[in-house]
């Protein structure tokens, strides 16, 4: 056996091989301790693996790890195998408790199955989805997410690069409210014009209100001054008969235009403060119109002023207040004929329309100018206001037209076809379908009752006999008032021992009692009252009137043995009908006139 | 007998240059880092200086091909490797010494 045996340059081939490998080996070895090395490449029992040392990759990392975007590895399973602090953010979930878990945890139900088709895509092509992820918090994070395929051990995986869409749609949002604020600032502009237009507004009305106490005095101190001149000149009694009659007759005319003033004063501030009274029933318009016609011929014949009123053949019946219509007529008439020269002629005429009845005052007068048309009606408006203007008045009548028009549910237009053309006046109101409604009775405030009840002979409570029980004497003078002016006979005391006292003289229709009272209140009263047996008085039918205002005060009252419950402040017209109904009620053969 | 690698190399250089054999190298850099880059720029401006015209260099990533790293043996990057001429050779870690690199590579400079 002979072994073989290597010659000398075999040899030195050999050790010179073995020395470079030595070489290199100690070279990459001086190397890795310098620092000199990226990446070291391994062949292990898992095919080749590189591994990048520490710092090598430092510009990656610091890219993947500092970008705003999050980056996440997926494995073939699902898991997610490495992912930034962006995303762990995103999601606000610590990243180390990310990694290893299915990245599906993470995505928005409605958007698993867009996920699953996203990783799958991922593998082969580079694809692109927006998808909400769902935060630790159950947030919903709108997010945009670009895949990438890589082998990662051979096995494909899939990179993820999420963008956060929440910042863009914040955008969004700030534009949006970018705009709405500058909406709201040409608003706030746009208010704020209107604004000083209500202002320059008021301040017109101010002026006209001004222009109109100017005129008020100047328009009541004109007749006195002929009532008071004449009055001297009547007293000195250094006239003859015919003078005299003629001073009586200018005073007389001047006192009536004074009257009239002031009656429009008043019923502009009661039209202002929504206390105008008045009383519906059924009228006959035709004939409403003619007596005001008839009032306004001698006015119209002294100014040479042809007055014609046209009845035709119509039967018009409106629900109305028959005094204040009749002012409505005699309003337009007068305004008519003030406005129109010797020579001219007002029409009058009357007509039937879609269930309205339309009634014209046409004049051959000065007209109206188009800018002024619109304010005909406003109170204290005349066209000329100056010192010098030619016609007297308030500039009230009109306004008052309108709102007496107003209140019974019509309207009233004017038109003209310029200065100089005259002027037509036309109000509207609807006929009444009403047949069997005599007397219906409007709201009566209490401090026109006075006034109501003189005007109209009201008997709604005629010869009924109350007795009111109420401690305040204001109250019980309220009531007595408010009772008699309609035809009740009232008796008012104060306290309820007074109350038993009437009740056992004259047996009264019906008690009206305060609750709060002194010495023993309207609860015990009434059941002392209901407690009468065998007497007449146990049944009169009585009303609470309290200002006691609960649900359940008004349940105390009604079983303590009221027949109703009225709270105060009480409407006059409310405490009217509850009494007429509780007489009503109770006897079969009313007293009132109600039926 | 005693061999001199450097004569040796030295030889293989001038019998590189007589047959006018083109050299081939091929630089196994990690991606794109900065020692990366600066790898190859050095490796190539070398190239066009002293061997112009008669070289081959090819640039491996070994992150997109490690399984080529690990068939030339190659550990750690960035290394050069000088198939040809003469026997393969190995350069490793720091490529700024270009003197050092010259001589490796059997180019006098």
């Amino acid at each position: 056996m002979a072994a073989k045996v290597k010659t000398d340059h075999e040899l030195l081939e050999e050790i010179q091989a073995l020395r470079i490998q030595l070489q290199e080996a100690e070279e990459t070895l001086d190397a890795i301790r310098h620092g000199e090395i990226d990446a070291l490449v391994v062949n292990g029992p898992e095919g080749e693996q590189v591994f990048t040392l520490q710092g090598a990759d430092h510009p990656y990392r610091l890219m993947v790890e500092t970008m705003r975007e999050g980056a996440v590895t997926v494995g073939l399973d699902g898991t997610i195998v490495y992912c930034n602090q962006s995303f762990a953010e995103l999601l606000g979930i610590a990243l180390e408790r990310l990694l290893g878990t299915a990245i599906s945890l993470y995505v928005a139900n409605q958007d698993a199955a867009t996920l699953a088709a996203l990783l799958e895509d991922g593998k082969r092509d580079s694809v692109k989805a927006e998808i909400r992820l769902k935060s630790e918090t159950e947030v919903l994070v709108p997010v945009s997410i670009s895949t990438s395929s890589q082998q990662m051990d051979q096995l494909p995986a899939v990179c993820l690069v999420v963008t956060d869409l929440t910042e863009h749609q914040h955008n969004e949002e700030l534009r949006v409210s970018e705009k709405l604020a500058k909406a709201l600032h040409e608003q706030s502009e746009l208010s704020l014009a209107r604004e000083q237009e209500a202002r320059s507004e008021a301040e017109n009305a101010n002026r006209i209100k001004d222009e109109f106490l100017a005129t008020v005095s100047h328009e009541l101190r004109n007749p006195l001054n002929a009532i008071l001149g004449w009055s001297s000149i009547l007293r000195s009694r250094k006239t003859n008969k015919a003078q005299g009659a003629h001073g009586l007759e200018v005073i007389e005319r001047n006192a009536r235009i004074q009257l009239k003033l002031i009656e429009d004063l008043l019923d502009v501030s009661r039209i202002e403060s929504g206390k105008l009274a008045f009383s519906l029933g059924e009228l006959d318009v035709v004939a409403l119109i003619e007596t005001a016609v008839e009032a306004a011929q001698p006015a119209a014949a002294a100014r040479q002023i042809q007055l014609k009123w046209n009845a035709g053949n119509e039967c018009a019946i409106v629900l109305g207040d028959a005094g204040r219509l009749q002012q409505v007529v005699g309003n337009l008439l007068s305004n008519a004929l003030k406005f129109t020269p010797a020579g001219g002629k007002v029409d009058v005429e009357i007509g039937i329309q879609l269930g309205n009845v339309v009634i014209t005052v046409a004049d051959s007068g000065e007209g109206i100018s188009a800018e002024f048309l619109p304010f005909v009606f406003d109170r204290f408006r005349q066209a000329d206001a100056s010192a010098k203007r030619l016609h007297g008045g308030l500039g009230l009548g009109l306004a008052v037209v309108r709102h007496l028009v107003e209140l019974h549910r019509g309207h009233v237009t004017a038109d003209s076809l310029g200065i100089g053309r005259g002027a037509r006046f036309t109000v509207t109101l609807p006929l009444t379908t009403v047949q069997n409604n005599k007397t219906v009775n409007a709201v009566i405030s209490n401090a026109e009752l006075m006034a109501v009840s003189t005007e109209h002979k009201s008997s709604l409570l005629d010869g009924l006999k109350i007795l009111v029980l109420d401690d305040d004497p204001d109250a019980r003078e309220f009531l007595q008032i408010l009772l008699t002016n309609n035809g009740a006979q009232v008796k008012a005391v104060a306290t309820a021992s007074e109350a038993y006292s009437e009740v056992q003289g004259e047996v009264p229709d019906i008690l009206i009692c305060d609750i709060g009272l002194p010495d023993e209140d309207g609860y015990e009263f009434i059941r002392g009252i209901r407690s009468l047996t065998g007497s007449s008085s146990a049944n009169i039918p009585a009303l609470a009137l309290t200002a006691f205002a609960l649900p359940n005060d008004r349940k105390k009252a009604l079983i303590a043995g009221y027949q109703d419950h009225l709270t105060k402040p009480v409407e006059s017209h409310e405490l009217l009908n509850s009494v007429a109904s509780i007489v009503r009620r109770n006897d079969p053969l009313p007293k009132s006139n109600l039926t | 007998m005693k061999i001199n690698s450097e004569s040796l190399s030295q030889f293989e250089d001038a019998l590189a240059k007589r047959s006018g054999e083109a050299y081939v190298l091929r630089l196994y850099v990690s991606g794109a880092t900065p020692r990366s880059t600066e790898a190859i720029a050095k490796i190539k401006n070398i190239c066009e200086e002293y061997l112009s015209g008669h070289y081959d260099l090819e640039v491996i990533d070994i992150y997109q091909q490690p399984q080529l790293a690990v068939q030339e043996h190659i550990v750690a990057a960035p290394t050069l490797v000088k198939e040809s001429p003469g026997k393969l050779r190995r350069m490793i870690g720091n490529l700024s010494n270009t003197r050092l690199i010259l001589q490796r590579l059997g180019v006098s400079s």
